[in-house]
């Protein structure tokens, strides 16, 4: 594959499949400047894996499987470099469309936050439509165990949801 | 609120645009790192040319003073001079060369990248330079056999130097040219989804 068509490609993906990356990232960061890196961090791993794809799967869920993959390796990066934050670069390049954001898709993030790393993976890929077989293929776990996550993590959300009304937000 | 009215909030996100890339912080972000780039070259070739031209003068000034004539220390002096005067030519070029670059974004990537590499080429020249000033320094303490405790004393020095200079060279200038290198491939990706 030449570089232009790996290019042309790797564009016509992110087109397509933005996205995931913005609700990947705006999953495993809180931070503006974190999902700035991240992003990045993901878009160069798309890119490289362009000529890994073999068509096995659909693009979204390599794409996904990508993103999921660094947000972990990032988060855990992340918790090992805690203390050596590069505080010279702290303008931030990506800002938020300025669009007013809706309340509850901000709600809906926190509470995506709050769970832990597979329930989060799990969350999103299950908000997105996939299906239990693509989630379990994509985070490496069973289907049944999919299944049986997916309705806690329902639940939950169900359950915090109620919560939230219930205080008048 | 149920599950599936979460998730049409969710979908209902996808049709927006989330995001927009900053240009100007991106270019300013850049343009920092190339400064910051040519800034570590320029250090670097003063101290070598500094040193080597100071390397120099001693050698010569001791023999002047000394009025001694020796073989080693002569061909110290004339190296080292020479040396410096590479190092000259290297950084004009450097410096001729850093105008080539267009004042885009990757442009901009591309000649701190090219500042990079030459400190890393520099670097890795300086291990030359290093061994040939090792070995005929060395030489020049010798006369002697029986003196061999001095040459060996210098040697250690040396060696020990020789290690100081090679981590150097992997964490300080190796490194900073891979991290430039995958800026580069961040901008590059980063540019592509830049209509996000």
């Amino acid at each position: 594959m030449t570089e232009v068509q790996q290019k042309q490609i790797f564009e016509s993906w992110l087109e397509t499949h933005k996205g995931i990356l913005f609700k990947v990232v705006r999953s495993y960061c809180e931070q503006e400047e974190d999902r700035e890196d991240l992003f990045q961090e993901i878009a160069v791993n798309v890119w490289k894996s362009v000529s890994n794809f073999r068509n096995d799967c659909a693009v979204s869920t390599w794409v996904y499987r990508i993103a999921l993959n660094q947000a972990l390796k990032w988060k855990l990066k992340k918790s090992r470099d805690q203390n050596k934050a590069d505080n010279g670069e702290v303008v931030r390049i990506l800002q938020p469309a300025e669009e007013k954001p809706d309340q509850r898709l901000e709600w809906l993030y926190g509470q995506i936050q709050q769970l832990d790393e597979i329930d989060r993976s799990l969350c999103l890929l299950l908000l997105d439509g996939f299906s239990y077989k693509e989630i379990a293929s994509i985070v490496g776990i069973s289907e049944n165990y999919v299944g049986v996550k997916i309705n806690r993590i329902k639940k939950h959300l169900t359950e915090q949801s109620k919560k939230m009304l219930n205080n008048g937000i | 609120m149920e599950f599936d009215e979460m998730k049409k909030i969710w979908d209902e996100q996808s049709q927006k645009a989330l995001y927009a890339l900053d240009e100007e912080a991106l270019h300013n972000r850049v343009i920092q790192r190339k400064n910051k780039a040519a800034a570590v070259a320029g250090r670097s070739e003063q101290l070598m040319m500094g040193s080597l031209v100071f390397c120099t003068l001693v050698i010569l000034g001791a023999s002047l003073i000394k009025s001694d004539f020796q073989l080693f220390p002569s061909l110290l002096a004339v190296i080292t001079m020479v040396l410096a005067g590479v190092i000259y030519l290297r950084r004009q070029q450097r410096l001729n060369h850093q105008n080539t670059f267009d004042k885009s974004i990757l442009g901009d990537m591309n000649a701190a990248i090219a500042h990079a590499d030459f400190q890393v080429r520099l670097s890795a020249m300086g291990k030359w330079i290093y061994l040939v000033v090792a070995l005929l320094s060395i030489a020049s303490v010798v006369d002697e056999w029986a003196e061999w405790y001095k040459g060996a004393l210098l040697l250690l020095f040396f060696v020990a130097g020789y290690f100081g200079a090679r981590w150097e060279h992997k964490t300080f200038y190796v490194s900073q040219k891979q991290k430039l290198e995958h800026m580069r491939e961040k901008l590059i990706s980063l540019k592509d989804g830049a209509s996000v």
